[in-house]
């Protein structure tokens, strides 16, 4: 490594010394940004090293042509980024990789909507806007014929290769827990649904005198068990988990009868509607998602104003 | 030289104490919070003549909050125990004070109703975006769990009320709420796995449905499926449906028409649905004869709630109606489910909505409908019937 703080006495010897070990020629006529601009490859000298204000540096293509070896590596180099930037969107010419400019590897204008093989690219951000959603006609009334929802036995344990495979978080307000993580597989216009292993159970955490069984793991069904809140008791609102966790509120077990099916039988959990707001963690976790007015693709692309998450 | 020990791990632990009684102490001292924000935003954000800020101050806040500020002191108390700034976790402000509780709740209602970035709603408050970014899913962590009695299916007594009030007002008898679908849009990476997120209008998209009763309150909703799923399979993965399809929701007691004819509960929904027992939906357009042209136009009234709902709820809250980008797909269910209860809060609090709120145009705008073509034998009969009932009634409501 250089001598950053060069002393007054030697300076200029030690300078000398360096630049003929380098090939350099020993004049002080050039500038230093010439310098650097010229000679981006190189590593830029600190000025601090120079002892003198205008520290004397050189050009380096210059003093220093190029041998045939270091053109064989340019062109070398060359190649190798042409391909490079085929592959990646490195949002740069070949040549700034060449002189060593270093830039984003993100895009620049991300891709967006790869369904078919026509890839859309995202509109540049002059054609964004943060209006508000201004229909510029009403809806599409002509009905057009539904794809064909397949049906299909969504628990069923087929096979499941060629199926596209994806974590979603469903909120559903008819199941016991509202929120819960499933499996979605698709096939064109085969979807199945299974159970994630380890339901989530988002804010609701084990207080001291609420005694709440945990989940019977293994994949069996749940079964539960809950203190019936005197408030549901009052309301006469018997509530039940379902073996698929559909939240079971029966009208007619509300008028008294006791004709339920086997299974809301065999369930021994009481859910008190509306009564039950479990602590919430004090941590929390930031959610900052960036707001670009990138429209979603080219076709909506003056009718969607954009927003960010949170 | 054992007691030594002892006593130095007495003092070690006197200190702890006294840590912990200093650290309890600190939220008590209410002057440090941030309690004046109101005057300051007001100041800061005060309508101008050129500007559509109303002039009142009750009605700017309104503007800016969708809430009454006695409806926003209700959500406050709510999520007041979540959200109370604890130091040295507790959220500061530029000014190094603790931010309120009604502070933090007025920045993330003010961010998800009007849909603008993090940077822009922190400034109108003074304070940063990540401020902005956590404050906000602070409050919706704690909104979704303190307000969920806002949100649930109606007991017996209510849903009479809600029958009648269908019947009131469309002559639709024993119907029992409107069930509508959107999509909220949003970007994605362009990575394989984002393919199943992508609809038949090749947008990223995430479902939203909603049950709606007469006043337009959600009575149920299911959300975080991807918006690309046909309708009948969003209903179907739904806990509604499985809940009708096993005899356990809708299942009070039918009407007997005149000639006999029973209706069962039932709610109504597009031609996007199937036809079920339990869910009604429209003659297709060609289908449609005389005397079912009015079954249509009442229907369609009725279901029209439903969708009105939503174009209020995208309304009132905008960051559902903006495409948001790269959202966390696990956090977006909440923001969802959140402004669905907020929206119910602002009815159950007797709030009426400012009129210019509510998107002029449809909740889906550039989605087409599609048409579904399942049809029950039961659901058919059903609505038969339903034609009939409407068919004495205009002939019993003609004078004689």
């Amino acid at each position: 490594m250089l001598c950053s703080i060069p002393t007054g006495k030697s300076g200029s010897k030690w300078l000398d010394r360096l630049r003929s070990s380098k090939g350099f020629p020993d004049h002080n006529d050039l500038d230093l940004e010439q310098f650097l601009s010229n000679s981006s490859d190189s590593k830029p000298s600190d000025p601090n090293i120079g002892p003198e204000p205008k520290q004397p540096v050189v050009y380096r293509n210059q003093t220093t042509p190029e041998t045939p070896r270091e053109n064989g590596e340019r062109e070398w180099l060359g190649i190798m980024s042409n391909v490079l930037s085929e592959l990646f969107n490195m949002g740069e010419k070949p040549d700034d990789l060449i002189r060593g400019k270093k830039s984003s590897r993100k895009q620049s204008n991300p891709r967006i909507c790869v369904v078919s093989t026509n890839v859309e690219t995202m509109p540049s951000s002059g054609e964004n806007s943060f209006a508000d959603l201004r229909p510029t006609s009403e809806r599409l009334r002509v009905t057009r014929e539904e794809n064909v929802d397949v049906e299909e036995d969504e628990n069923c344990c087929g096979d499941m290769s060629g199926f596209s495979r994806t974590e979603v978080t469903v909120i559903d307000s008819s199941c016991l827990e509202w929120k819960c993580e499933k499996l979605l597989f698709r096939r064109k216009n085969v979807w199945r649904v299974r159970e994630k292993k380890g339901r989530i159970r988002v804010g609701v955490k084990k207080r001291k005198g609420r005694p709440l069984e945990e989940e019977s793991g293994g994949g069996e069904k749940k079964q539960k068990r809950v203190n019936l809140s005197k408030d549901a008791v009052e309301g006469e609102s018997h509530t039940m988990m379902a073996s698929d966790n559909v939240l079971v509120q029966s009208d007619k077990m509300n008028k008294g009868q006791t004709d339920a099916p086997d299974f809301v039988r065999q369930v021994d959990l009481l859910w008190p509607l509306g009564v039950w707001f479990p602590r919430k963690s004090k941590k929390c976790g930031s959610s900052a998602i960036l707001v670009k007015s990138v429209p979603t693709n080219k076709k909506n692309a003056t009718n969607i104003p954009r927003a960010g998450a949170v | 030289m054992p007691p030594l020990k002892k006593i130095k791990k007495s003092k070690r632990d006197s200190k702890k104490l006294k840590k912990r009684r200093s650290v309890s102490v600190a939220p008590t001292d209410c002057k440090a919070s941030d309690s004046d924000w109101w005057d300051s935003f007001w100041l800061k954000n005060s309508p101008t003549i050129e500007s559509p800020l109303p002039f009142d101050e009750a009605e700017g806040f309104k503007y800016f909050f969708r809430v009454s500020k006695k409806t926003f002191d209700y959500i406050c108390s709510l999520v007041r125990e979540d959200l109370i700034s604890r130091p040295p976790s507790g959220l500061i402000n530029i000014e190094g004070r603790l931010l309120s509780v009604e502070k933090q709740v007025a920045i993330a209602l003010r961010r998800l109703a009007s849909g603008e970035s993090q940077v822009s709603v922190g400034a109108s408050f003074g304070v940063g975006q990540s401020t902005v970014s956590q404050v906000t899913w602070r409050f919706i962590e704690a909104l979704e769990e303190r307000a969920k009695h806002h949100l649930n299916w109606p007991d017996p007594i209510r849903m009479e009320e809600i029958k009648s009030k269908f019947k009131a007002s469309f002559g639709l008898p024993n119907c029992c709420g409107a069930i509508d679908a959107t999509h909220i849009v949003m970007t994605l990476p362009a990575v394989e796995t984002s393919d199943d997120w992508c609809d038949q209008e090749k947008n990223y998209s995430m479902f939203l449905q909603g049950i709606v009763d007469s006043e337009m309150r959600f009575l149920d909703i299911v959300t975080g499926w991807p918006g690309g799923m046909p309708i009948s399979r969003l209903l179907k993965f739904s806990g509604f449906y499985k809940l009708c399809d096993s005899g356990h929701r809708l299942n009070g007691n039918a009407i007997t028409n005149s000639d006999g004819a029973e209706i069962r509960e039932y709610i109504v929904g597009g031609v996007n649905y199937p036809l079920l027992p339990w869910l009604i939906t429209p003659y297709e357009r060609g289908d449609v004869l005389n005397e079912v042209s009015d079954f249509n136009r009442t229907h369609e009234a009725a279901r029209s709630l439903a969708a009105n709902a939503l174009s209020q709820l995208k309304g009132s809250w905008r960051i559902l109606n903006k495409v948001m980008w790269r959202p966390d797909k696990q956090k977006l269910p909440s923001i969802i489910l959140v402004c669905c209860l907020l929206h119910n809060i602002i009815i159950d609090n007797g709030d009426y909505l400012r009129p210019d709120v509510a998107l002029s145009g449809h909740h889906d705008s550039g989605y087409s409908e599609q048409c579904c073509k399942q049809v029950d034998p039961l659901g058919r009969i059903t609505r038969e019937n339903l034609v009939k009932n409407l068919q004495l009634s205009n002939q019993n409501a003609l004078p004689s």
